[in-house]
Protein backbone atom coordinates (compact mmCIF):
# COMPACT_ATOMS: atom_id res chain seq x y z
CA UNK A 1 0.00 0.00 0.00
CA UNK A 2 1.39 3.45 -1.07
CA UNK A 3 1.78 6.03 1.51
CA UNK A 4 0.89 9.51 1.35
CA UNK A 5 1.65 12.29 3.84
CA UNK A 6 -1.11 14.92 3.87
CA UNK A 7 -0.07 18.74 5.71
CA UNK A 8 -3.05 20.57 6.33
CA UNK A 9 -4.13 23.10 9.21
CA UNK A 10 -7.80 22.56 8.67
CA UNK A 11 -9.25 20.26 10.63
CA UNK A 12 -11.86 19.36 8.68
CA UNK A 13 -10.20 19.69 5.05
CA UNK A 14 -7.59 17.27 6.57
CA UNK A 15 -9.91 15.06 7.74
CA UNK A 16 -12.18 15.12 4.58
CA UNK A 17 -9.45 14.38 1.97
CA UNK A 18 -7.56 11.98 4.08
CA UNK A 19 -10.86 9.87 4.13
CA UNK A 20 -10.78 10.28 0.11
CA UNK A 21 -7.35 8.97 -0.06
CA UNK A 22 -8.10 6.31 2.09
CA UNK A 23 -10.86 5.28 0.23
CA UNK A 24 -8.69 4.93 -2.92
CA UNK A 25 -6.57 2.42 -0.81
CA UNK A 26 -3.64 4.73 -0.08
CA UNK A 27 -2.45 4.43 3.74
CA UNK A 28 -2.52 8.52 4.71
CA UNK A 29 -0.84 9.82 7.88
CA UNK A 30 -1.99 12.90 8.81
CA UNK A 31 -0.14 16.26 10.28
CA UNK A 32 -1.31 19.92 10.94
CA UNK A 33 1.39 21.60 10.39
CA UNK A 34 5.04 22.00 8.93
CA UNK A 35 7.14 20.73 12.23
CA UNK A 36 4.64 17.61 13.01
CA UNK A 37 4.68 16.88 9.10
CA UNK A 38 8.66 16.84 8.94
CA UNK A 39 8.59 14.35 12.04
CA UNK A 40 6.41 12.32 10.73
CA UNK A 41 7.72 12.32 6.94
CA UNK A 42 11.05 11.33 8.51
CA UNK A 43 9.32 8.54 10.37
CA UNK A 44 7.55 7.02 7.57
CA UNK A 45 8.89 8.01 4.50
CA UNK A 46 6.14 8.57 2.60
CA UNK A 47 5.87 8.25 -1.40
CA UNK A 48 3.82 11.37 -1.56
CA UNK A 49 3.83 14.70 0.56
CA UNK A 50 0.40 16.80 0.02
CA UNK B 1 -18.69 81.99 -4.12
CA UNK B 2 -20.53 80.45 -0.78
CA UNK B 3 -22.14 77.85 -2.92
CA UNK B 4 -19.00 77.07 -4.61
CA UNK B 5 -17.16 75.88 -1.87
CA UNK B 6 -20.30 74.33 0.01
CA UNK B 7 -20.29 71.92 -3.30
CA UNK B 8 -16.54 71.49 -3.47
CA UNK B 9 -17.26 70.46 0.20
CA UNK B 10 -19.75 68.18 -0.64
CA UNK B 11 -17.55 66.63 -3.46
CA UNK B 12 -15.00 65.87 -1.75
CA UNK B 13 -16.81 64.21 0.73
CA UNK B 14 -18.59 62.24 -1.59
CA UNK B 15 -15.30 61.11 -3.32
CA UNK B 16 -13.93 59.91 0.74
CA UNK B 17 -16.98 57.72 1.05
CA UNK B 18 -17.07 56.30 -2.60
CA UNK B 19 -13.11 55.34 -1.55
CA UNK B 20 -14.31 53.92 1.60
CA UNK B 21 -16.49 51.98 -0.08
CA UNK B 22 -13.94 50.65 -2.69
CA UNK B 23 -11.62 49.87 0.21
CA UNK B 24 -14.08 48.18 1.97
CA UNK B 25 -15.22 45.99 -1.05
CA UNK B 26 -11.45 44.63 -1.70
CA UNK B 27 -11.26 43.87 1.76
CA UNK B 28 -14.13 41.84 1.57
CA UNK B 29 -13.31 40.07 -1.13
CA UNK B 30 -9.60 39.39 -0.03
CA UNK B 31 -11.63 37.85 2.92
CA UNK B 32 -14.42 36.47 1.83
CA UNK B 33 -12.07 34.44 -0.94
CA UNK B 34 -10.53 32.93 1.80
CA UNK B 35 -12.93 32.31 4.60
CA UNK B 36 -15.55 30.69 2.38
CA UNK B 37 -13.05 28.80 0.42
CA UNK B 38 -12.28 26.42 3.43
CA UNK B 39 -16.40 25.93 4.45
CA UNK B 40 -16.84 25.41 0.85
CA UNK B 41 -14.43 22.85 -0.03
CA UNK B 42 -15.95 21.06 3.11
CA UNK B 43 -19.18 21.09 1.88
CA UNK B 44 -17.90 19.57 -1.47
CA UNK B 45 -15.98 17.05 -0.08
CA UNK B 46 -18.35 15.88 2.45
CA UNK B 47 -21.05 15.83 -0.22
CA UNK B 48 -18.97 13.17 -2.24
CA UNK B 49 -18.21 11.18 0.51
CA UNK B 50 -21.90 11.13 1.63
CA UNK B 51 -22.60 9.56 -1.19
CA UNK B 52 -19.47 6.71 -0.53
CA UNK B 53 -21.43 5.23 2.51
CA UNK B 54 -24.61 3.79 0.75
CA UNK B 55 -25.02 1.08 3.33
CA UNK B 56 -27.01 1.28 6.71
CA UNK B 57 -24.15 0.41 8.90
CA UNK B 58 -22.28 3.01 7.56
CA UNK B 59 -25.16 5.72 9.31
CA UNK B 60 -22.36 6.87 12.01
CA UNK B 61 -20.17 8.15 8.44
CA UNK B 62 -22.90 9.56 7.15
CA UNK B 63 -23.86 11.72 10.35
CA UNK B 64 -20.29 12.60 10.90
CA UNK B 65 -20.41 14.28 7.30
CA UNK B 66 -24.30 16.16 7.32
CA UNK B 67 -22.84 17.38 10.79
CA UNK B 68 -19.76 18.95 8.77
CA UNK B 69 -21.79 20.08 6.32
CA UNK B 70 -24.48 21.54 9.00
CA UNK B 71 -21.59 23.70 10.60
CA UNK B 72 -19.29 24.92 7.51
CA UNK B 73 -22.77 26.08 6.05
CA UNK B 74 -23.46 27.60 9.60
CA UNK B 75 -19.78 29.43 9.24
CA UNK B 76 -21.05 30.79 5.71
CA UNK B 77 -24.13 32.30 6.94
CA UNK B 78 -22.46 33.64 10.20
CA UNK B 79 -20.02 35.67 7.32
CA UNK B 80 -22.47 36.85 5.66
CA UNK B 81 -24.86 38.01 8.63
CA UNK B 82 -21.24 39.71 9.80
CA UNK B 83 -20.82 41.44 6.74
CA UNK B 84 -24.61 42.68 6.67
CA UNK B 85 -24.47 44.23 10.56
CA UNK B 86 -21.56 46.02 9.10
CA UNK B 87 -23.44 47.68 6.31
CA UNK B 88 -26.53 48.12 8.03
CA UNK B 89 -24.05 50.13 10.69
CA UNK B 90 -22.35 51.91 7.92
CA UNK B 91 -25.83 53.17 6.94
CA UNK B 92 -26.93 53.75 10.26
CA UNK B 93 -30.00 51.70 9.97
CA UNK B 94 -29.68 49.75 13.17
CA UNK B 95 -32.60 51.04 15.42
CA UNK B 96 -32.33 50.67 19.21
CA UNK B 97 -34.85 49.34 20.63
CA UNK B 98 -34.58 49.75 24.68
CA UNK B 99 -36.82 47.44 26.92
CA UNK B 100 -36.41 46.27 29.95
CA UNK B 101 -34.88 43.20 30.85
CA UNK B 102 -33.36 40.89 33.64
CA UNK B 103 -29.53 40.86 33.10
CA UNK B 104 -28.74 37.29 34.94
CA UNK B 105 -31.73 35.59 32.90
CA UNK B 106 -30.46 37.41 29.64
CA UNK B 107 -26.73 36.22 29.62
CA UNK B 108 -27.53 32.90 31.36
CA UNK B 109 -29.95 31.96 28.22
CA UNK B 110 -27.40 33.24 25.74
CA UNK B 111 -24.68 30.82 28.04
CA UNK B 112 -26.88 28.31 27.33
CA UNK B 113 -27.09 28.83 24.13
CA UNK B 114 -23.69 28.57 23.42
CA UNK B 115 -23.25 24.93 25.74
CA UNK B 116 -22.78 23.26 22.38
CA UNK B 117 -19.90 25.55 20.74
CA UNK B 118 -17.58 25.33 23.63
CA UNK B 119 -14.37 22.83 23.27
CA UNK B 120 -14.24 19.74 25.88
CA UNK B 121 -13.61 20.88 29.13
CA UNK B 122 -14.43 24.69 28.96
CA UNK B 123 -16.47 26.14 31.17
CA UNK B 124 -18.50 29.01 31.67
CA UNK B 125 -18.57 30.80 34.92
CA UNK B 126 -21.20 33.76 35.39
CA UNK B 127 -21.65 35.51 38.28
CA UNK B 128 -23.81 39.17 38.82
CA UNK B 129 -23.72 41.80 41.43
CA UNK B 130 -26.30 44.77 42.04
CA UNK B 131 -30.29 44.21 40.84
CA UNK B 132 -31.07 42.71 37.81
CA UNK B 133 -32.82 44.88 36.10
CA UNK B 134 -32.19 46.83 33.50
CA UNK B 135 -32.98 48.24 29.81
CA UNK B 136 -31.08 48.03 27.08
CA UNK B 137 -32.06 46.60 23.19
CA UNK B 138 -31.97 42.78 24.07
CA UNK B 139 -31.34 41.62 20.77
CA UNK B 140 -28.01 44.13 20.36
CA UNK B 141 -26.99 43.12 24.07
CA UNK B 142 -27.49 39.66 22.34
CA UNK B 143 -25.16 40.05 19.46
CA UNK B 144 -22.50 41.71 21.65
CA UNK B 145 -22.42 39.25 23.92
CA UNK B 146 -22.21 36.08 22.21
CA UNK B 147 -19.61 37.35 20.14
CA UNK B 148 -17.44 38.31 23.12
CA UNK B 149 -17.88 34.24 24.27
CA UNK B 150 -17.93 32.55 20.94
CA UNK B 151 -14.25 34.82 20.77
CA UNK B 152 -13.49 33.78 24.41
CA UNK B 153 -14.21 29.60 23.32
CA UNK B 154 -12.77 30.33 20.19
CA UNK B 155 -9.40 31.54 21.75
CA UNK B 156 -8.62 29.50 24.09
CA UNK B 157 -7.62 25.92 24.98
CA UNK B 158 -9.59 22.79 25.99
CA UNK B 159 -10.25 22.58 30.04
CA UNK B 160 -10.55 26.38 30.29
CA UNK B 161 -12.62 28.31 32.52
CA UNK B 162 -14.09 31.50 30.93
CA UNK B 163 -15.82 34.42 33.28
CA UNK B 164 -18.59 36.26 32.71
CA UNK B 165 -19.53 38.58 35.12
CA UNK B 166 -22.12 41.51 35.17
CA UNK B 167 -22.46 44.47 37.62
CA UNK B 168 -25.72 46.96 38.14
CA UNK B 169 -24.10 49.92 39.51
CA UNK B 170 -26.12 53.25 40.41
CA UNK B 171 -25.34 54.71 36.83
CA UNK B 172 -23.92 51.87 35.05
CA UNK B 173 -24.19 48.69 33.75
CA UNK B 174 -21.02 46.39 33.77
CA UNK B 175 -19.85 43.51 31.81
CA UNK B 176 -17.05 41.47 31.98
CA UNK B 177 -15.68 38.68 29.99
CA UNK B 178 -12.75 37.09 30.75
CA UNK B 179 -10.68 34.28 28.98
CA UNK B 180 -7.14 32.28 29.34
CA UNK B 181 -6.91 32.28 25.41
CA UNK B 182 -3.99 32.99 23.16
CA UNK B 183 -4.09 36.46 24.27
CA UNK B 184 -3.43 39.91 21.92
CA UNK B 185 -0.92 42.08 21.76
CA UNK B 186 -0.57 45.61 22.50
CA UNK B 187 0.18 46.87 19.07
CA UNK B 188 -2.78 44.69 17.93
CA UNK B 189 -4.89 46.39 20.71
CA UNK B 190 -4.59 49.59 18.92
CA UNK B 191 -6.56 48.16 15.75
CA UNK B 192 -8.67 45.26 17.41
CA UNK B 193 -11.94 47.48 16.25
CA UNK B 194 -11.26 48.22 12.85
CA UNK B 195 -13.16 46.35 10.22
CA UNK B 196 -11.41 43.23 9.22
CA UNK B 197 -8.72 43.75 11.59
CA UNK B 198 -7.08 40.61 12.84
CA UNK B 199 -4.59 39.89 15.64
CA UNK B 200 -1.10 38.31 14.50
CA UNK B 201 -1.43 35.24 16.58
CA UNK B 202 -4.87 34.38 15.24
CA UNK B 203 -2.88 31.65 12.67
CA UNK B 204 -5.84 29.01 11.41
CA UNK B 205 -8.04 29.86 14.01
CA UNK B 206 -11.43 31.14 11.39
CA UNK B 207 -12.66 34.54 11.52
CA UNK B 208 -13.62 37.69 9.42
CA UNK B 209 -12.09 40.52 11.53
CA UNK B 210 -15.79 41.95 11.47
CA UNK B 211 -17.00 40.52 15.11
CA UNK B 212 -15.34 43.32 17.15
CA UNK B 213 -15.96 45.88 14.91
CA UNK B 214 -19.26 45.19 14.92
CA UNK B 215 -19.69 44.59 18.75
CA UNK B 216 -17.88 48.40 19.48
CA UNK B 217 -20.05 49.79 16.91
CA UNK B 218 -23.26 48.33 18.70
CA UNK B 219 -22.21 49.02 22.38
CA UNK B 220 -21.33 52.84 21.02
CA UNK B 221 -24.91 52.51 19.79
CA UNK B 222 -26.34 52.16 23.22
CA UNK B 223 -24.36 54.48 24.87
CA UNK B 224 -21.64 51.94 26.00
CA UNK B 225 -17.89 51.72 25.86
CA UNK B 226 -15.61 48.79 25.21
CA UNK B 227 -11.96 47.98 26.30
CA UNK B 228 -9.60 45.35 26.11
CA UNK B 229 -7.14 43.96 28.29
CA UNK B 230 -4.94 41.42 27.35
CA UNK B 231 -1.45 39.60 27.73
CA UNK B 232 0.02 37.33 24.77
CA UNK B 233 -0.42 34.01 25.69
CA UNK B 234 -1.81 34.65 29.17
CA UNK B 235 -5.54 35.65 28.09
CA UNK B 236 -8.09 38.57 27.73
CA UNK B 237 -10.21 40.39 29.12
CA UNK B 238 -13.08 42.63 27.78
CA UNK B 239 -15.01 44.91 29.33
CA UNK B 240 -18.13 46.80 28.60
CA UNK B 241 -19.83 50.15 30.34
CA UNK B 242 -23.19 50.87 29.52
CA UNK B 243 -24.62 54.66 31.13
CA UNK B 244 -27.68 53.75 33.36
CA UNK B 245 -30.51 56.09 34.70
CA UNK B 246 -30.84 55.64 38.55
CA UNK B 247 -34.98 54.63 37.62
CA UNK B 248 -34.07 52.05 35.38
Amino acid sequence: MKKILLIEDNNDIRENTAEILELANYKVFKAENGKIGVEIALKEKPDLII
Amino acid sequence: MNKLKESKEELIKTLQKEKDLGELKSRFVTMASHEFRTPLSTVLSSAYLLEKYTRTEEQGNRKKHIDRIVSSVRMLSDILNDFLSVGKIEEGKIIVKPSELNIKEHIGAIINELTNNKKAGQNIVYSHKGTVTTVLDQGILKHIIMNLLSNAIKFSPENSIIHILSERKDHELLLSIKDKGIGISKEDRKHLFERFFRGGNVTNIQGTGLGLHIVAKYAELMNGVIECKSEIGKGTQFILKFKMKNNE
